[in-house]
Parts: structure tokens; C-alpha cells; sequence
């Protein structure tokens, strides 16, 4: 019944186990439907161009003027304080970067929203070709003035005023690796990033990569809100309270936070790319690009048998610590160890406290909140801790966030050294649970409308069929999750629907 | 209208937009007290550029001199000074 109705991709109604006699449907809409009522044409343009401005106001800022060449960090700002980031916290940041870039060995690259040239002036003298392209007329300008002055760039870059969209005058196959970097969520929707997506799977060679960096992850969304709104609230504000701010700070969202999981999913969708890496960010600084993002790198039409599979250990009940991994390294005397679901230092702390806050009393402060769970040992591994272990036993070490663990958790593999300066490994990861798949990113700008749609839909259903059939509620999903039997996931659609998993949209 | 005033109802009219019904003063922090995001910030540049002339390009851009809708007026009416 749904599936007749003109917005409808695909649909399914789900039964409450508790209440049988509730029906609840999930719908994936069809892209263009949805197109034509957002109107997103013009919605990307204009949002596009309102991010494009932001962009280029950051360069009319004093710190722009004043910053030294190859490192224009102006209108890098904390979402805690909104001040300029700390200045070593980006040194690091564009170093961990062009480290894992450089590992890639790309001759010829494209990046898309090059900027002020943090990774470019970097990249580019290990490349053969290099072509930058950036939505901001200032930035470009600038970033030209600066290559002028380099003989040994000049050459061989490119630099061109464009959308991140627009890949006219590129063939197929025509890159070893294409760039987008902290750039995915300046992208006005989920439709738009797959479309450069599609485009950037296309242009690049067989045994090339897509490098997509820096993404704000979806499935600590929640956490990082809860993080930036406790640093900005007084110890006093209570829990009824700042369960609001979070609430009202996600629905206010303009970026777009994407989940592991669609990444995941690229790989079914598209046949030339044949392994998919989900990696937290490298670096030892604390600060939200470290806890909360995470880098994405697509394998385009690499050989099957490079991706090695290695079994991963079963978290033990009290969870990983580093002695206990360092024993299982040194008592296997394996070449490959993998370690599932390390409870992960960096956003330990945040996680408890929200799960502290979804459980308290309204009138219980976030003064008590904070002294209960600090009250708890810190029990969690900061991923950087195993690069000092993985290097004692001549092994290189690796974390992937593809597993989307509701709490940040990661899972590590440890690897006898492949050689300096090579990626680590394509290894067969842990995936995502289906209820990861439900929503795979944030809709900023679009509750209204897709609240309508919905609503549309279950007017629809009421006209059409009896009572006991109609849904009671109608959700609009990313995707629906096979079942094991053929069918679609019910349990995991319905508990992303109730917030059990993700933040639900 | 005075120019504050219109300031202030164009504030409301963006914060509305986003959802947020809240009442502000002419000295609360927008931008810092987290209420505008930088892409908000965007709609109050070109407002001023299209309603006063704000030229950013010539003095320069600074969040912190868009913070309150007080702080706002200050900055037109140093602008209209400077040109």
C-alpha cells in the first residue's frame, strides 16, 4: 500500500512486540520525490552558497591576514568556546592527515575544497599532478598567489573556482586518489555528498583510493552535544534542562554528521569499490576533531585477496585493558591479532555522562551527574597508547570506528610491520549492526518537511486501508535492513525508531 | 523603526526560523552563548550589507563584533563613521 504511494522507494510496517496490534512504518523515500518538495535544488544552492560565504568571511578576519603561508587555520574555531582552535591542536590535525594521506602514495590527485592549501602545499611535492578546486573565490585567489611564488609547484597544480559537485572535464579513471577533506559537512544534504561521492568513485583508477576525512560522526552525535553544552552550562543546570539544550542543539544542527555506516554501505552500491576503511583520527591532542570524527578511505577496484581477514577477540567482560592485550600479543606470538570493542578513553568520559543524563532525575544537577561518574576509574584504552605497544613488539597497529559501537568503542588490529610509509593494511573489519543502517546521516533543515511527508503517508494509509492494518506512526529511513530469513529487520528499524540506537531523526 | 530595533526584530525573525522561541536581551550573546551558528552569522552579514551598506571586505570581519544585537548596532554605526 505504501510502496503505491508516488514519494515511496521502499517501505515496511513493523509489529510492537510488546503491542502486536501496533503497526509502525518505515518508509525510504524516493530521492527525486523528496527532491521536488524540498525544493533542494534550490535548498543546495542556497546552503551551499550561505556555507561558501561563511567561508570566505573567515577570510576577511584579522588571523587570516596574519597567518604564515601553509598554515591558514582563520576560521578553524572550538565548538566549545567558539574562539580559533589551539594552533599546536591543527599542526597536529593537518600532520596526522597528510601522514595517512602520503601513505596512499597518490601521483595524481584531485582534492575538493583544497582551502587555504593545509594539505595541498603539503601533498603536492610528492605528486606528479595535483588539482585543488574550492567554492570560495578569496581562498582560491590567495592559495594562487601562494603557488606563484613556489617554482617547484607551479607546474604541476592546479587550482580552480568550483563546487565540490561539479566534476566537468574529468574522466573516468583519471586520479589515483581523490581529497575531501573536513569538507562532507558543509554539504547541504546526504543526497548531495553521494553525488560527489558517485562522481569521486568514478574518477579515480583501479588501485586508487577516495580519501573522505574528518567527518563528524553520527553515532556519538549526541555525546559531542552533550559535551559542548555541559562545558557551556553553569554545574547548577539541571538534568531536565540540559536534556533540552541537547535536544534543541541536534535539531538546530546545519552540518551534516554521517554515520560509519554509510560509508559501509558504498561498497554494496558500487562494484568499483572493493573495501571500505573507517578509521578514528590519529593524533595525541584532546579536542573535537580527535574524539568525535573520523577518516573514511575507499579502496577503488583492488584485487579481493589484498583484503586479509583476521580474527577478532571477543571483548572480555570487564572490558580490554593494556596489560591484558599486551599478554595476548606476547603469549600468540602471532603475525595478526585483532581486539573487538576497546572501550575507547577519548570520549569515555562523555559517553558515561550521557548515559548518567538519559537516566536522572530532571532535578538532579549536572554538578552531581559529573561527580558520580568521575567517581568511576577511567577504564577505557586512548588509541594512541597501543602505537607505543604495537612498536615494542614490532607490529603496526590499527582502529577502525566501522563497528559504530553505541558507546565509541573501537577495534584494533595489530600487524607485523609492513614497511615505513605504506597504509596499514586493507583488513576484513568488524561491521556495523543493521540498526546502524537505518539512518545513515542527520537531515539538517529538513525535520519540518519530512515530518509532513510522513504525516502525508499515514493519511494515505488511513484512506486506503482497515483500521487494524494503519500504521499508527510513520518513520522515513535511509534504508531497511535485511533479516537474516529474507525479510526486513523489524527489531533494529524499530529500535532506531525509539532512540535505542542512533540519534533518530 | 530605529536601527536597533530593527536589528532585534531581524535577530528574532532568524532565531524563530531556527525553532528558538526564547526571549533575549540587547546584550545577550548570540554567537557565543550558542543561539547562532556561524552559518547563521551569514544571514546577519548580508542583512547588514543589504539594509546599511556593511562593507566586510573593507573592515574586516570579526564575530565577536556581532555577538548581541547591542554590539551589532555598534558595529553599523562605527561602519557609517568609518565610510
Amino acid at each position: 500500500m505504501l510502496r503505491e504511494h508516488a514519494a515511496v522507494r521502499d517501505a515496511a510496517a513493523c509489529r510492537l512486540p510488546i503491542a502486536d496490534r501496533i503497526v509502525v512504518a518505515f518508509v525510504v523515500a524516493k530521492g527525486t520525490y523528496l527532491d521536488g518538495i524540498l525544493k533542494r535544488d534550490e535548498v543546495e544552492s542556497s546552503k551551499v552558497k550561505k556555507w561558501r560565504k561563511t567561508y570566505d568571511l573567515s577570510q576577511l578576519a584579522k588571523s587570516a591576514a596574519a597567518s604564515p603561508v601553509g598554515f591558514n587555520i582563520a576560521g578553524w574555531n572550538s565548538s566549545y568556546t567558539r574562539q580559533p582552535l589551539p594552533a599546536e591542536d591543527m599542526r597536529e590535525w593537518v600532520q596526522t592527515t597528510v601522514d595517512r594521506i602520503s601513505a596512499l602514495a597518490p601521483q595524481d590527485v584531485l582534492e575538493i575544497g583544497c582551502g587555504a592549501g593545509l594539505l595541498l602545499l603539503r601533498l603536492a611535492p610528492a605528486c606528479r599532478h595535483y588539482v585543488g578546486t574550492d567554492f570560495a573565490p578569496s581562498v582560491v585567489a590567495r592559495l594562487k598567489e601562494q603557488l606563484a611564488q613556489r617554482e617547484d609547484l607551479g607546474a604541476k597544480v592546479d587550482v580552480f573556482e568550483r563546487y565540490a559537485d561539479n566534476f566537468e572535464g574529468w574522466a573516468e579513471d583519471s586520479f589515483d586518489a581523490v581529497i575531501i577533506n573536513s569538507v562532507a559537512q558543509y554539504f547541504p544534504t546526504q543526497s548531495y555528498l553521494e553525488r560527489v561521492l558517485e562522481n569521486a568513485i568514478r574518477v579515480v583508477k583501479p588501485g586508487g583510493h577516495v580519501f573522505i576525512g574528518d567527518n563528524r560522526n553520527r553515532e556519538l552525535h549526541k555525546a559531542l552535544a552533550l559535551s559542548v553544552e555541559a562545558f557551556q552550562s553553569q554545574p547548577e543546570v539541571s538534568a531536565g534542562e540540559l536534556r533540552q539544550k541537547i535536544t534543541r542543539r541536534i535539531q538546530q544542527e546545519q552540518e551534516l554528521v554521517v554515520s560509519p555506516s554509510y560509508f559501509v554501505s558504498l561498497a554494496a552500491r558500487y562494484p568499483k569499490v572493493s573495501h571500505v576503511g573507517i578509521y578514528l583520527r590519529r593524533g595525541a591532542r584532546d579536542n573535537e576533531m580527535t574524539r568525535f570524527r573520523f577518516d573514511a578511505i575507499l579502496a577503488i577496484g583492488n584485487a579481493p585477496e589484498l583484503v586479509r581477514e583476521i580474527s577478532f577477540r571477543e571483548r572480555p567482560p570487564a572490558g580490554w585493558t593494556l596489560p591484558e592485550i599486551r599478554s595476548v600479543l606476547t603469549s600468540s606470538g602471532a603475525e595478526t591479532a585483532g581486539f573487538a570493542h576497546i572501550g575507547n578513553r577519548r570520549v569515555e568520559r562523555d559517553v558515561k555522562l550521557l548515559t548518567q543524563l538519559e537516566n536522572a532525575p530532571p532535578e538532579q544537577t549536572l554538578a552531581e551527574l559529573s561527580r558520580e561518574i568521575d567517581r568511576d576509574k577511567a577504564q577505557a584504552i586512548h588509541p594512541e597508547e597501543m602505537v607505543g605497544l604495537a612498536t615494542d613488539m614490532g607490529l603496526e597497529v590499527g582502529w577502525s570506528w566501522a563497528s559504530c559501537y553505541p558507546d565509541g568503542g573501537y577495534d584494533a588490529a595489530f600487524i607485523r610491520q609492513v614497511g615505513e610509509g605504506n597504509a596499514f593494511p586493507k583488513i576484513k573489519w568488524p561491521g556495523p549492526a543493521p540498526v546502524n543502517f537505518v539512518y545513515y546521516t542527520n537531515a539538517p533543515g529538513e525535520a519540518a518537511i519530512r515530518e509532513k511527508l510522513a504525516s502525508e503517508l499515514l493519511t494515505h494509509c488511513r484512506s486506503k486501508l482497515p483500521v487494524e492494518l494503519t500504521p499508527s506512526s510513520c518513520y522515513l529511513v535511509d534504508s531497511l535492513p535485511p533479516s537474516g530469513g529474507g525479510g526486513v529487520d523489524c527489531e533494529a528499524l524499530l529500535a532506531a525508531a525509539s532512540g535505542l540506537g542512533p540519534t533518530p531523526r | 523603526m530605529d536601527r536597533k530595533t530593527t536589528i532585534r526584530q531581524f535577530v528574532q525573525s532568524l532565531l524563530t526560523q531556527k525553532g528558538d522561541q526564547r526571549p533575549f536581551n540587547d546584550g545577550d550573546s548570540l554567537v557565543f552563548g550558542g543561539r547562532l551558528q556561524s552559518i547563521d552569522v551569514v544571514d546577519v552579514v548580508m542583512f547588514l550589507e543589504e539594509q546599511w551598506g556593511v562593507d566586510f571586505a573593507s573592515i574586516g570581519f570579526d564575530e565577536n563584533l556581532l555577538d548581541s544585537v547591542n554590539a551589532i548596532d555598534a558595529l553599523v554605526q562605527q561602519a557609517a563613521v568609518s565610510r
